[in-house]
């Protein structure tokens, strides 16, 4: 069955505590009478209490040590059961009949022994960290050794120093209070920071019971008497509190022991009840006590100067009595009838009649004067009675005793009176009685002639001192009417011996020996007023009055008695604790409830928080510092609310934006893939591992690969480039592009081989995927169906081959021909058809560099440039070209120096072919523009600045080029106006060309001129031609 | 000089051929006139030339063909063949030369008497 443990162990507390209480009420009502007074039983039950407690020190330390000192408060929980021991075990060798010691040190043995317990146990609410935790492990011997030493030194105190039992013994209800308390705060300490959900902390649980047991015995004290029930029950009580300590901490063994941190743990709640009930209970408590203790003093006072003056008042009675007996006898001696009877009787020989009138004079007029009297003796000087009111005591010889001898010797005047005696010799009493006795005289002579003996029955003193003697002045009523129960005054002789009878005491006169203080004081003639057990042992409030003649008036009340009424306040204000106890525990839990209720409010808001539900406010409309603090906490989580839905707001829009972005982003990448996909060219893109990732529409119809087959392929799996006219794989220029990162355009001749095994040709270009880093991430590639082109272009090709052979062919046969006739092998030839030959000659020559030109312009202007690098030696190549120019140099009476450092000179990588149609079109233009007189052309190679270029400059004597011109002479077919008025028939395609070529060798080309001066071209060009064979650059 | 040097002239056009057989008859080389390649190759087979003066446009077999079939020959691949054509083009040139060639002429730019000293100069003359 599941009991929910708060509810189990609170119900159990309550249990715990009211039951014992319960217990004593019942116990108070019906059988507070019953008194067991075993000395055996109480020894067995303290010395079974005491081992208990031993046992319970030496678990708790031994579990302590075992693990290590980590929980201070069990160390404290066996040093408050090695003194609760060590007490116990004192108390159980406490037997009354064997009194060591006096009562009260027991008394202060037991109470203070379980307060000094109980306040060691108050020490297990402190919140000890981890240092105060080492530092009590390291030194627990100085601890346990300094508790023994200490318990020593208040035990020798206790026994030896009366002011200090004294004291101690006075404020012992102080100390039985104070127990009360701290048990009860400790166990609800432990109650309330008992953690129910951890099965270690049953240890904690039995402590709670053990201790709430143990709180009765803080209560119980004030309602017991000795050796009664309620005394028993609250052994009974010791026994079960410490039980149930045992309990859980017998099965802890060496294992964990968890009540630990108690105060840390408490909720603030249970901190505020209990600093309030602690605070207020040990106020009220010491308040009471003071009160109560005040009440004591001053209650004792009245009783001591109520008993003394009784005491006082009984004294004087007694005293008056005494003194009345003496007059009394005094008066019967000077009586002359007696004193001549007794001196007839004495000094005559015949004397019965006389004797008989006088025992008749003394029974019927002496006698009866005092009801006290039992008899009247008259002796003679020799101690024989002469008279008497009893016949039978006639004759007796008394000389031997005191009255006699005190009588014999008392001045006229006075009387001696006696002890209490019982003698069975006068007048056949059984009774005890006293003497007044004094001397008779003659009453002439005045010369004493015997004694006069009063017998007086010595319960005549009982009567005076209880007041029922007619007497003078009446006993004091003492307060209250119980107290005259226990109220005894009595008078004891210089013997001890009482010599009246005893409340308590059958046949005590002369029987009853008191050897109390009040005697042994009273032998130094002092009086008592004090609480000393009297001659039963009991415990009485007492006065006492020495008299003259040796007696000792004791006034006496039972202390229980006298005491009452301090049992009832002692009672009621227990009562009254438990009560308030209650009131304050609800009214401190309705404050901390009202304390705590605004701070829990801010808990559970600050907890909805955390949680994120920023609605959650704190509702708490108090105006003080929580108040205050619950407004600042709500307008921090308003500002908190503003800052997050600010921020709430922030990310929506920022999430909107980056939607909008992404939406765009989408948008692009639909427009790029629309394009991609949608562009009429094939397009495909590696990543930076070679593979596919794009791969669009037309790349699958050229190919025949569909996307789904090439996607994520590395690209070389799937395409295979091939060069047309050698056959060989051309695929680097993808890998190129990707580690070199330039745009590189796929060689001429490329051919792709299809999925069938086809071929195709293809043309375009790669290009490096940069990521904004600058990082090549993959290449894009785009490539197209180049078959038309391809057939296009080598149409072309052969059209302009046939074209220019088949001009070239009759060209060549007119120029041979006219050559042959010019060289008149044939025959001479007339002037006149010299010349005409020569005009044939010079035509075709002009038509066939108008073809040669054309030709090479149809070639450049088509891209057809093949640029094939080689070692060229430039000074060779100018050397050639000027052999091929000889016929018109010489034709112009041209002078021609090349000045070159040959040796400087090292051979350059360039296309021979069209570095030499360059030099060729500039050496031919600059010998045929020369002016007629100063034929000259200096040409000079030089080594640029930089060192990776050549300068060659051309400069002739010319006819310059006109400062308008310049910036046309570049374009085809342009001539200067200078150059068409001269004989040089030109086609204006020469600088096109040249300008064209140079370029393509990536080098450039620029003139100096001055009209009728001359003109100097320069060509700039790399000493590496920098394009690798048969790939340009875009 | 004990024997003429015998030339053979492929060159399909009528005037080209004339002029060339002149001017090298005329410097004393013994010029043997092929029309076509067929013609030309048959010619080389039966004369065995000291030197092929090879035009590369000719019908029915072009200079190319020519030239392929004499290097494949054994009996002719030692014949020296100088190109005597008008194609200027690099590739033609590139390609002739791959075949195995002495020179390669442009005839519109190679005036007679260039050739004749160039033919010449082969015969170390």
């Amino acid at each position: 069955m599941n009991i929910n443990p708060r509810l189990k162990i609170t119900l159990s507390a309550i249990t715990a505590f009211l039951t014992p209480l319960g217990a004593l009420f019942i116990l108070q009502t019906f059988f507070s009478d019953i008194y067991i007074r075993n000395h055996i039983l109480h020894s067995s039950v303290m010395a079974i209490t005491g081992l208990l407690s031993f046992y319970i020190f030496w678990r708790a330390y031994k579990t302590y040590n075992a693990n290590k000192g980590d929980s201070t408060p069990l160390f404290l929980l066996s040093l408050s059961f090695l003194t609760m021991g060590a007490v116990f075990i004192f108390h159980a060798i406490a037997i009354s009949d064997i009194y060591i010691f006096s009562e009260t040190i027991f008394d202060i043995f037991e109470h203070y022994g379980l307060f000094f317990g109980a306040l060691i146990l108050l020490g297990v609410l402190f919140p000890y960290n981890q240092n105060i935790t080492r530092a009590i492990y390291a030194s627990r011997k100085i601890f346990l050794f300094s508790l023994v030493i200490f318990l020593a030194i208040f035990s020798i105190l206790v026994v030896f120093s009366t002011p200090v039992a004294e004291f101690l013994s006075t404020h012992i209800n102080l100390a039985i209070g104070l127990t009360g308390i701290s048990f009860f705060v400790n166990a609800l300490f432990l109650l309330l920071s008992h953690d129910y959900n951890r099965k270690s902390d049953r240890l904690s649980f039995y402590l709670i019971i053990g201790f709430l047991i143990l709180t009765s015995s803080g209560i119980v004290p004030f309602f017991y008497k000795e050796w009664n029930a309620v005394w028993w029950f609250s052994h009974i009580i010791f026994i079960a509190g410490f039980i149930f300590t045992l309990v859980e901490l017998f099965k802890q063994k060496r294992t964990e022991v968890s009540f630990g941190e108690v105060f840390s743990n408490t909720p603030l709640g249970a901190k505020i009840i209990l600093n309030y009930s602690v605070t207020i209970i040990l106020g009220i408590f010491i308040l009471s006590y003071l009160n109560y203790y005040s009440a004591e003093k001053n209650l004792k006072n009245q009783l001591f100067h109520d008993l003394a003056l009784t005491s006082a008042v009984e004294k004087e009675n007694v005293l008056g009595f005494l003194d009345y007996t003496k007059s009394r006898a005094v008066d019967f001696s000077s009586d002359g009838f007696i004193r001549d009877s007794a001196k007839q009787i004495i000094n005559e020989k015949n004397t019965a009649e006389i004797a008989e009138n006088l025992n008749a004079h003394l029974v019927k007029n002496k006698m009866s004067l005092d009801k006290g009297i039992i008899g009247i003796n008259v002796l003679d000087l020799n101690g024989k009675i002469i008279a008497s009111t009893n016949i039978e005591e006639m004759g007796k010889d008394e000389s031997k005793d005191d009255y006699f001898m005190q009588g014999k010797n008392s001045s006229y005047g006075d009387a001696y009176v006696s002890d209490v005696v019982i003698k069975q010799s006068h007048f056949n009493a059984i009774k005890s009685f006293f003497t007044a006795s004094t001397v008779l005289t003659d009453r002439e002579t005045r010369e004493p002639i015997g004694i006069i003996v009063n017998y007086y029955d010595a319960t005549t003193l009982n009567e005076i001192v209880s007041g029922r003697y007619g007497s003078i002045i009446e006993p004091l009523d003492i307060a209250d009417k119980n107290i005259e129960n226990t109220m005894e005054i009595f008078i004891a002789n210089a013997d001890g011996l009482m010599i009246t009878e005893s409340k308590f005491v059958k046949n005590a006169i002369l029987r009853q020996r008191i050897n109390t203080e009040a005697y042994w004081k009273c032998k130094e003639n002092k009086n008592i007023r004090g609480i000393y057990n009297d001659y039963r042992g009991v415990k009485v409030v007492s006065a006492s009055e020495c008299l003259p003649n040796g007696w000792l008036l004791v006034t006496k009340i039972d202390v229980a008695e006298a005491f009452i009424l301090l049992k009832d306040i002692q009672k009621e204000a227990a009562i009254f604790s438990i009560v308030l106890l209650s009131l304050i525990v609800l009214i401190s839990s309705l404050l901390a409830k009202a304390i705590i209720f605004p701070i829990r409010k801010l808990d559970e808001a600050a907890k909805k928080i955390g949680l994120g539900d920023l609605s959650a406010r704190a509702e708490v409309i108090s105006k003080d510092e929580i108040g205050s603090l619950a407004q600042t906490f709500n307008g921090m989580v308003v500002q908190l609310k503003q800052l997050y839905e600010g921020l709430e707001r922030k990310v929506k829009d920022r999430t909107m934006e980056l939607a909008q972005k992404v939406n765009e982003v989408e948008h692009e990448k639909d427009k790029l893939s629309t394009i991609l996909y949608g562009i009429g060219d094939g397009v495909l893109v590696v990543n930076g591992d070679g593979k596919i990732i794009i791969w669009n529409d037309v790349a699958e119809k050229i190919s025949g690969f569909s996307t789904k087959e090439v996607i994520g392929k590395k690209y070389n799996q799937v395409l295979s480039f091939i060069n047309e006219k050698t056959g060989k794989p051309s695929n680097d220029f993808i890998q190129q592009t990707i580690t070199g990162g330039e745009i590189i355009q796929m060689p001429d001749y490329t051919m792709l081989i299809r999925k069938n095994g086809s071929q195709i040709a293809v043309v375009d270009s790669s290009a490096p995927l940069k990521n904004k880093n600058g990082e090549i991430v993959g290449c894009v590639m785009i490539f197209r169906d180049a078959t038309k082109e391809r057939d296009i272009d080598r149409m072309k090709t052969e059209f302009v081959s046939i074209a220019s052979h088949q001009l070239r062919s009759p060209l060549t046969a007119i120029k041979l021909s006219a050559e042959i006739l010019a060289d008149a092998d044939t025959g001479k030839l007339n002037a006149e058809q010299k010349n005409y030959l020569s005009n044939i000659q010079q035509s075709a020559q002009n038509m066939t560099s108008l073809v040669n030109d054309l030709l090479n312009i149809s070639r450049l202007e088509a891209g057809k440039i093949q640029i094939n690098p080689k070692p060229v030696n430039l000074k060779e190549l100018i050397d050639k070209v000027l052999d091929n120019l000889s016929v018109i140099s010489v034709a112009h009476n041209c002078k021609i120096s090349v000045n070159a450092g040959i040796d400087l000179m090292p051979e350059i990588i360039t296309d021979p072919d069209l570095m030499r149609q360059v030099i060729y079109n500039l050496i031919s233009n600059a010998i045929q523009y020369s002016s007629p007189d100063g034929n000259r052309v200096d040409i000079e190679i030089n080594r640029a600045e930089d060192n990776d270029h050549l300068i060659i400059s051309i400069k002739d004597a010319g006819i310059g080029i006109p400062e308008e011109a310049r910036k046309r002479m570049f374009e085809k077919f342009f001539r200067a106006e200078n150059a068409i008025k001269t004989k040089v028939d030109g086609t204006g395609l020469g600088l096109y060309i040249v300008k064209m070529i140079i370029e393509n060798l990536g080098g450039n080309v620029w003139f100096d001129s001055m009209v009728d001066t001359g003109t100097t071209f320069y060509v700039k060009i790399p000493t590496k031609s920098p394009p690798p064979p048969a790939i340009k650059k875009i | 000089m004990n024997a003429k040097n015998k030339i053979l002239l492929a060159e399909d056009d009528y005037a080209i051929s004339r002029v060339y057989a002149g001017g090298l008859t005329h410097s004393g080389f013994e010029v043997i006139i092929a029309i076509n390649g067929v013609d030309a190759l048959e010619k080389i087979r039966i004369n065995r030339p000291d030197l092929v003066l090879l035009d590369l446009m000719m019908p029915i077999k072009n200079g190319f063909e020519v030239l392929e079939e004499i290097r494949k020959d054994d009996a002719l691949k030692d014949i020296p063949v100088i190109i005597l054509s008008n194609l200027g083009q690099e590739s033609d040139i590139a390609r002739s030369k791959e075949l195995g060639i002495t020179d390669y002429l442009v005839k519109s730019d190679t005036s007679m008497k260039h050739l004749i000293e160039k033919v010449k100069s082969h015969f170390n003359q």
